[in-house]
């Protein structure tokens, strides 16, 4: 499904509609999409700091717990945000036309290929193998370091949304 | 109500509200700032309340300077986004309840801090939280979670 697919099913899923005609609706998922942003950055970033180098005496397998937290933060602002695409009072469109919106899915992609490339290049495995004190290798500190820098630029462009471009 | 006129007519207050860039960049970092505050601060309760005990809670402390970056870059941003819709924010009750909250989700850390952090005793590594601290994490979640809520309804001004 190209863009243009995907744009004329969520306007004929009646979420548009929908977050339109109750006065709640978008503040109600702006406050869910924060609290999601919040839960993703204060848990993935505890591990991305931890192997900055940041409180070493903590083992990183247990730590690594925090990142399904992060996950489910991840999930709710999925959902709330196709909601918001979706419940722009103008047309989607006027979202797959602003840069920042380009800009926060381009570092969000880029967020997500960083995680594989943690996850699928055997990085994850010597990082979960720390113990206290442990010092995390160089390819580890390079990928916790990009994390954060990406997860900081997608709310960035979130947050700038209506002033370089015009959407909410 | 002269205050509040004359708050937002202050330098402070017309520089951000006129400048192009300013005021975009005062909320981008009130953004940031909430996401390692909030962040942070309710990983830690999570933990205290139990969740991912085998996580050594002394050694947490280290994360609390990015946690206190977090209150500071949103203490000054919002002061400047404050100036500049003084009269939007001072005459809106809900805007208080935000303030509220984040005086009790401060108050919960600080607390939290000397007796969680603080104490000299290993023990408190290992163990689950009980009492006081338990309650202390309790409403640290709340009343964050309280302080989005009120925090984005200011810009609706629902109840002004």
């Amino acid at each position: 499904m190209d863009i243009n697919g995907a744009v004329a099913w969520l306007q004929s899923s009646g979420l548009p509609g929908y977050m339109n005609a109750h006065a709640w609706a978008w503040p109600a998922c702006e406050v869910l999409h924060f609290i999601g942003m919040a839960t993703l950055l204060g848990t993935i970033g505890l591990l991305d700091l931890r192997m900055l180098g940041l409180a070493r005496s903590i083992p990183a397998r247990p730590l690594h717990r925090f990142v399904q937290w992060g996950l489910g933060g991840f999930v709710i602002n999925l959902v709330t945000g196709v909601m918001f695409v979706a419940g722009n009072p103008f047309a989607p469109l006027e979202y797959i036309s602003n840069v920042a919106f380009l800009l926060k899915m381009a570092f969000l992609i880029l967020a997500g290929v960083n995680a594989g490339i943690f996850y699928l290049t055997g990085v994850s495995d010597v990082v979960l193998r720390l113990g206290p004190g442990d010092d995390a290798p160089l390819a580890a500190k390079l990928i916790g370091g990009t994390s954060m820098c990406l997860w900081l630029g997608v709310i960035v462009f979130g947050r700038l949304l209506p002033y370089l471009g015009d959407a909410f | 109500m002269e205050l509040v006129n004359a708050i937002e007519q202050s330098a402070v207050g017309a520089l951000v509200r006129e400048s192009l860039w300013v005021y975009p960049t005062l909320l981008t970092l009130h953004g940031v700032g909430l996401a390692l505050l909030v962040g942070i601060s309710c990983a830690v309760d999570v933990r205290i309340l139990g969740f991912a005990s085998d996580v050594p809670l002394r050694p947490m402390a280290r994360f609390l300077p990015v946690m206190y970056l977090g209150f500071w870059l949103n203490a000054l941003s919002g002061l400047g986004l404050l100036c500049a819709e003084a009269s939007k924010m001072l005459r809106d009750p809900v805007f208080f309840v935000k303030m509220a909250c984040i005086l009790a989700g401060t108050g919960a850390i600080v607390r939290l801090n000397t007796l969680v952090f603080r104490p000299q005793d290993a023990r408190l590594d290992r163990d689950t939280f009980h009492g006081s601290a338990r309650a202390l994490a309790l409403a640290s979640l709340a009343a964050w979670t309280l302080a989005i809520v009120t925090g984005r309804l200011t810009a609706y001004g629902f109840f002004r």
